[in-house]
């Protein structure tokens, strides 16, 4: 059975003064495996951060399922819902969402904090991980004085410290140079080969280009998906840039 | 450009900050109101019906400079803070091209608009409350109220003056700030990458010391004159330590819970604490205003309440009978024909007396250094052991007390009234005489209204003979038969009676060649009702304008953290913390923000009462558990008070945040 299951899922907004109701999703489905890393793709409003609202449990679907473990999660009452996004799901997002009040290491620990873990246990924990990330001397600075790409990879520990399911990343080098950039994705894609799943939404070929399948969203519907299998990931970013030059210039899914 | 562009802007401005403008120009107007109210009560005409009106118009002007500086200090604090929250604005409009000569003319329009209709509102609302406040003034003092209306011109002018020229100050700041700033700083405003605040360990001792000093002051002194020197001494003591703990000792003691691990690593308190290292570095000052605000409402108000609602009590202590007649240093041919004129004139209005007491005795000051007593030679030094000896002789002791005792030349009787003797001897600046017997009581002497400032002893001794040796000794050069006189009965007749007696009595003095004052709580009353119930009216007056600024200070405290605060909780939602937890969190954090500073005015209180009750002896005060009861009461209504604002604010809070 697949980790994650989206069946038939809609999403329609309405404006609070009953307005026209806009259609952000009209029905998408797709499954990904454990172990998976998954780009979604799409232009601006094409409903992919809606989409990743929804994965999230940060929004209610309109219509349809998204099975975690074969468990519906639009199902799960508003009470518990915190405790579930921090017990299966890791964030990762374009502006870092570190807090200035807390130090590196509180940042990384806010999670498990929150889910009441002894110090001991979450000590235990960041060692590993900072050491990969290579965070390990800057634990104790403050997230104004790091750069970019600490903060990134800062936000990329605390997502994995609860050891979640998924990991679902929002732009994660919308707010990186380049060179920063690709650490965060030379790092993404050594998570995922520890056995870690991923579902990376963003605008950018490149990022894109490193994962294992790529979805294309247009107009609220799953349009297009690239397999990388043995792949490059140069073969791939040209692969990805013909399919987003097809979108945009309005070409037919069947040609 | 149309000419009205400018000041169509600034209304719009204001408008649109109507969130924070509002509460400043309700503010505005309501000091306004009670600046214009207050200088009206220095200068209205229907005071002079007041017997002792000057003296209530000292009050009064007291309390209007009080008002006045306050208001300088606080409508300046109230807008340095609008003015910053505004810079993003200012800089929006100078990046659009608006120049700062630009800005400077909207910021005038505002100022000139807010303060015209401040000022309008302010005084027609002061004059349409002023007759209610002489109304409630009249009462306090039980007078009659007289009928008209009146408007003190210069009243208006006095306000017209201070809050122009308060609005006038403000704005050249205001110009000032946005003049010294560039665009991009103006577009930043407050929230500027903030640094974690450091530990100030220097400024943490120093509060600590400061505030531990004042505390043992107020606590040690035991005599009222002391207290009365020393209560400054505290205050600013305390105002220093309170202030140097909020800023540093909150934060040392916040990052000593942050190297706790087992304290800090849980989900509450992970939040708050973090939270708070900042919120305490940025508002310490503001709590710190706070409390020191709180702690003064609350000993003005109870203090006020407790000597206006006690003055009957401070009457009998005052005057034990109802009519006294006191004589300092005359002899006994004098002492006869004041005997004389007392019974004259009472015999002529037919008025019996009853409880009669006289007595005559020689009154020392001296310094008391354990058993020896030396003699004042400095007004100032060593008020805490200044002491009044009364020295009485057998044959009077015996006669007033019904009884036959008899001493030896060198033997006395003490009675102290106030300080302790515990050897069994006294040595009055070399002269050693020995104390037979310690009296428990001598009531018949009237003396206690003397006791309640001073240590205050009474010696009995042998003869007048003795008595002249211990003036010789303590340095006394004027005859033995110069002595005081004390005379005092009681009648059963109405006031007005008293007050034609004691009248009379004092013209025919005043004939006589002989000197003395009569007097009685009847003529003191009204006196006492115009003094102490002008200071209750002022303390209510400045507490409802402390407790406004109070208020409002909170408020803007509530404000400028919900904006700071919705950012964070926002992410903390998205790592996985559920509404009601951040609720909690919120509730927990902002409970501890505003309750802090009325924990720590309670504490203050508590230390400073003792003190404070010192220094009510001093206004004839001496009943404990009344002003006990008063300041419980005043500080269940403000806490009463405190926690409606809270709720009331905390609410606008949340709709920020959430």
């Amino acid at each position: 059975m697949s980790l994650l299951q989206v069946k038939n899922l809609k999403k329609i907004y309405t404006t609070r003064f009953g307005g026209n109701p806009v259609q952000a999703l009209s029905n998408v489905s797709f499954s990904v495996e454990k172990g998976e890393y998954v780009a979604i793709m799409g232009e601006s409003g094409s409903g992919k951060t809606t989409l990743l609202n929804l994965l999230a449990s940060l929004d209610k679907p309109t219509n349809g399922e998204i099975l975690l473990n074969g468990k519906n999660i639009v199902t799960i009452n508003e009470k518990d819902i915190s405790g579930f996004r921090r017990d299966n799901l890791g964030f990762v997002f374009q502006d870092f969402n570190l807090l200035d009040t807390f130090s590196v290491k509180d940042n990384i620990f806010l999670p498990l904090v929150l889910a009441g873990r002894p110090y001991n246990e979450m000590d235990e924990k960041l060692k590993p991980i900072s050491r990969q990330l290579e965070i390990s001397d800057i634990l104790n600075k403050y997230p104004y004085e790091i750069s970019g790409g600490q903060k990134q990879r800062t936000a990329i520990a605390r997502a994995l410290i609860t050891n979640p399911k998924i990991i679902l990343a929002d732009e994660p080098t919308g707010s990186l140079d380049s060179r920063a950039s690709d650490g965060v994705l030379k790092l993404f894609n050594e998570i995922n080969d520890d056995g870690q799943t991923i579902i990376m939404v963003t605008h950018s070929v490149k990022a894109a280009s490193h994962a294992k399948r790529v979805l294309f969203i247009k107009d609220g519907q799953l349009y297009h998906q690239l397999y990388k299998a043995s792949m490059s990931n140069e073969d791939l970013y040209q692969k990805i840039s013909d399919t987003l030059t097809m979108i945009a210039t309005g070409g037919d899914r069947n040609e | 450009m149309n000419k009205f562009f400018y000041p169509k802007l600034a209304v719009n401005n204001i408008k649109k900050n109507s969130k924070t403008y509002i509460p400043y120009m309700l503010t505005c107007i309501g000091t306004i109101m009670m600046f214009y109210n207050i200088c009206f009560l220095v200068v209205a005409k229907d005071i002079e019906i007041v017997q002792d009106s000057g003296s209530l118009r000292q009050v009064m002007l007291l309390g209007a400079m009080v008002i006045g500086i306050f208001s300088l200090i606080f409508l300046f604090y109230t807008n340095s803070f609008l003015i910053k929250k505004r810079k993003k604005e200012f800089g929006l409009f100078n990046i659009l091209g608006m120049e700062k000569k630009h800005i400077s003319k909207i910021i005038f329009f505002e100022t000139l608009i807010t303060s015209a209709i401040t000022l309008t509102v302010g005084i027609l609302s002061g004059i349409l409350l002023s007759k209610l406040i002489i109304l409630f003034l009249f009462k306090i003092l039980s007078f009659n109220a007289t009928f008209g209306f009146e408007i003190s011109p210069t009243a208006i002018l006095a306000s017209l003056c201070l809050f122009g020229s308060i609005n006038v100050i403000n704005f050249i700041f205001n110009i000032t700030q946005v003049h010294l700033s560039k665009p991009v700083e103006l577009l930043k405003g407050g929230n500027a990458g903030e640094r974690e605040p450091k530990t100030k360990w220097l400024l943490t001792i120093v509060g600590a010391l400061c505030l531990g000093t004042g505390y043992y002051i107020a606590v040690v002194t035991e005599s009222p004159l002391a207290a009365l020197n020393l209560f400054f001494v505290a205050v600013i003591l305390v105002i220093v330590g309170t202030y140097c703990l909020f800023t540093a000792g909150s934060i040392a003691v916040l990052k000593r819970l942050r190297e706790n691990k087992k304290y800090y690593y849980k989900a509450n308190h992970f939040i708050s604490v973090s939270g708070m290292i900042y919120r305490m570095k940025q508002n310490a000052a503001g709590l710190s205003n706070i409390c020191i605000l709180s702690t003064m409402v609350i000993v003005m108000i109870s203090s006020t309440i407790s000597l206006y609602t006690g003055m009957e009590d401070i009457l009998k202590t005052q005057y034990p009978k109802d009519i006294i007649i006191s004589a300092y240093e005359i002899s006994d041919e004098e002492a006869k024909t004041l005997n004389e004129i007392i019974n004259q004139q009472t015999s002529a209005a037919y008025i019996e007396q009853k409880d009669v007491i006289y007595y005559r005795s020689t009154e020392l000051l001296a310094i008391q250094e354990g058993t020896y007593f030396k003699p004042v030679e400095n007004q100032f030094d060593t008020m805490d052991s200044i002491s009044t000896i009364g020295i009485i002789t057998l044959e009077e002791f015996n006669r007033m007390e019904n009884k036959a005792v008899e001493l030896k030349d060198d033997e006395c009787l003490l009675y102290s009234q106030r300080g302790s003797i515990t050897e069994n001897e006294l040595n009055l600046n070399g002269y050693n005489i020995t104390i037979k017997e310690k009296l428990m009581s001598l009531s018949s002497l009237d003396r206690e209204a003397m006791a309640s400032i001073t240590n205050s002893y009474v010696i009995v001794v042998k003869s007048l003979d003795t008595v002249n040796r211990i003036s010789a000794s303590m340095n006394i050069t004027e005859r033995v038969d110069i002595r005081s006189y004390y005379y005092g009965f009681n009648i059963d007749e109405d006031s007005e009676v008293h007050v034609n007696l004691i009248n009379n009595i004092n013209s025919s003095i005043r004939e006589s060649d002989t000197y003395g004052r009569a007097d009685g709580p009847e003529l003191s009353r009204e006196s006492f009702y115009t003094m102490y119930g002008g200071l209750f009216f002022l303390g209510i007056f400045l507490g409802i304008l402390f407790i406004m600024a109070t208020v409002l200070i909170i408020y803007y405290k509530q404000i400028a953290e919900g904006y700071d605060d919705k950012e964070r909780f926002d992410i903390m939602q998205k790592v996985g913390m559920s509404r009601s937890e951040i609720k909690k969190a919120i509730k927990s954090q902002v409970l501890t923000v505003f309750f802090l500073p009325l924990i720590t005015t309670v504490v203050h209180i508590v230390f400073a009462f003792k003190v404070i009750t010192k220094l009510l002896l001093i206004f004839g005060m001496t009943n404990v558990p009344l002003f006990a009861m008063c300041t419980v009461a005043t500080i269940a209504v403000f806490a009463l008070f405190y926690l409606v604002v809270y709720y009331l604010t905390a609410r606008v809070y949340y709709q920020i945040v959430s």
